[in-house]
């Protein structure tokens, strides 16, 4: 068993919080209207299908980013499943959308992954081409946060965006980040932090939740 | 956001990945405060890369079928069903826990006496070769220039290559030949785009290796967005590759446009 997942288990706070079964919009909410991962945790084998169908993509572009042979990302791919399978029933549709959701634990697998078994890709690692989001127009919610961040990214400094494309997309750790940038450690994360901090105020802003 | 500098450092580095064993017991994920920055972190993720996203492979798609296993809404979470009459295909380096899962979905599978098929092997993908042929053709705003060896000893057999680059896309390929073969334990190639619109270093295009094949198709993924690319270098440098060069040894370049 990976240290993430002996962490996991063994950490009191996540076991303490860990019965979201009680979750209140679930358990009334009629099964026509509920989200994939709200069917999965109501033990809804179909959902499963529904849930590759929907998410497979996204998981598999996060995991060929950081693992570019295949056979490293069809490992992570399917770590991540496995973790979704155990978590589905945490999410809380009044919290934040279901592909932030699932993007949050497929970043949290690959990454920790990632960090522990590889530097960066090499060369003949790196992927394939890659083709126009098939869930964009089948989906318009899939990346409605996504979507507004988007639209400001220009309003973003330079430097939180260097920074958090490097340390948030492409896993570059904060020293290789203050290295490749060229500025003191201390720097980078204050950019990291102020960048993550300027998105949540937009999406705090009226109109886009 | 307000929070302490211990925690924020703490939660920054959970975002990279970079907490010890020791640290990641002490994390609490679901602290708000550490939720809602991962949260932002995700959504950043997502608005800088779904433009891109590669359909997920359809023997990946069965595996995961096949192995899917989840808590009941009425049984306690430990408890597992099977949700799929699929084996569970034969598992390559998963963790412990993966492998686990795996086994029992086999048992299940057994006492129903139920035997696993061979599953369908997986569709070819394309070389990068046709990849790079398959860019080349689709997008009519490719570039494409020609690599040259330099005087360095990687070079010596008359190296020569050709880049073609979507500036759209932001990716690429390099057809290399001649290229002296590297030991990956001593040293790796590393390419270089410098871009007209960054003043400081050039970035970083990834590491690669060369064996005695004699050709070798390059892809081409920059860390970086590139504005406006001008030249492309080939650097020697140790393994794993370096995040600022200091160019000692050039072993190839080919200018955009030439």
């Amino acid at each position: 068993m990976d240290i993430a997942l002996t962490s996991m288990i063994s950490n009191p706070v996540l076991a303490r919080r860990r019965p979201v079964r009680n979750n209140p919009v679930m358990q009334s909410t009629p099964t026509a209207e509920l989200t994939v991962l709200e069917r999965i945790a109501r033990g809804d084998s179909a959902a499963v299908n529904a849930c590759i169908e929907t998410y497979g993509g996204l998981i598999w572009s996060i995991a060929r980013r950081y693992f570019k042979r295949p056979a490293d990302a069809e490992d992570a791919v399917q770590e991540v499943f496995l973790e979704l399978w155990k978590s589905a029933a945490r999410f809380d549709r009044t919290k934040r959308s279901e592909t932030v959701f699932v993007a949050m634990i497929a970043k949290r697998r690959v990454i920790d992954r990632f960090r522990a078994e590889t530097r960066h890709p090499t060369a003949e690692e790196l992927p394939a081409a890659g083709v126009e989001n098939p869930h964009a127009d089948a989906n318009p919610e899939l990346c409605t946060e996504a979507g507004h961040i988007r639209d400001r990214l220009g309003d973003l400094r330079a430097e939180e965006r260097e920074t958090l494309d490097l340390g948030v997309v492409y896993g570059y750790s904060h020293a290789e980040i203050a290295e490749k940038l060229d500025m003191p450690l201390g720097t980078v994360k204050s950019h990291m932090r102020r960048g993550l901090q300027r998105l949540k105020g937009w999406l705090d802003e009226p109109g886009t939740k | 956001m307000a929070q302490s500098d211990d925690n924020m450092d703490l939660w920054l580095r959970a975002l990279t990945g970079e907490l010890t064993a020791e640290e990641r017991l002490r994390l609490d994920r679901d602290d708000p405060e550490f939720a809602e920055l991962e949260e932002m972190a995700a959504i950043y993720d997502l608005a800088r890369s779904t433009d891109v996203v590669e359909p997920m492979p359809e023997h990946l798609a069965e595996r995961i079928r096949a192995q899917a296993v989840l808590p009941t809404a009425e049984q306690p979470a430990a408890t597992v069903t099977q949700l799929s009459p699929q084996p569970a295909a034969q598992p390559r380096g998963q963790s412990a826990g993966l492998a686990w899962f795996a086994a029992a979905a086999c048992l299940v599978a057994a006492i129903a006496g139920w035997w696993p098929e061979t599953p369908a092997p997986a569709p070819s993908e394309p070389t990068v070769a046709e990849l790079r042929d398959q860019l080349a053709a689709e997008d009519p705003e490719v570039v494409q220039f020609a690599l040259a060896g330099t005087e360095d000893p990687a070079a010596a057999a008359a190296a020569e290559g050709s880049v073609v680059w979507s500036q759209a896309d932001q990716r690429g390929y390099m057809t290399i030949r001649n290229l002296a073969p590297n030991n990956p334990d001593e040293a790796q190639y590393q390419l270089w785009i410098f871009d007209g619109t960054r003043e400081k270093h050039p970035v970083d295009g990834g590491v690669f290796d060369v064996d005695d094949a004699g050709e070798v198709v390059i892809p081409i993924d920059p860390k970086l967005p590139v504005g406006q690319p001008t030249l492309f270098a080939i650097t020697v440098e140790r393994p794993g590759g370096v995040v600022v060069s200091d160019q000692g040894r050039i072993a190839m370049v080919g200018k955009v446009g030439a």
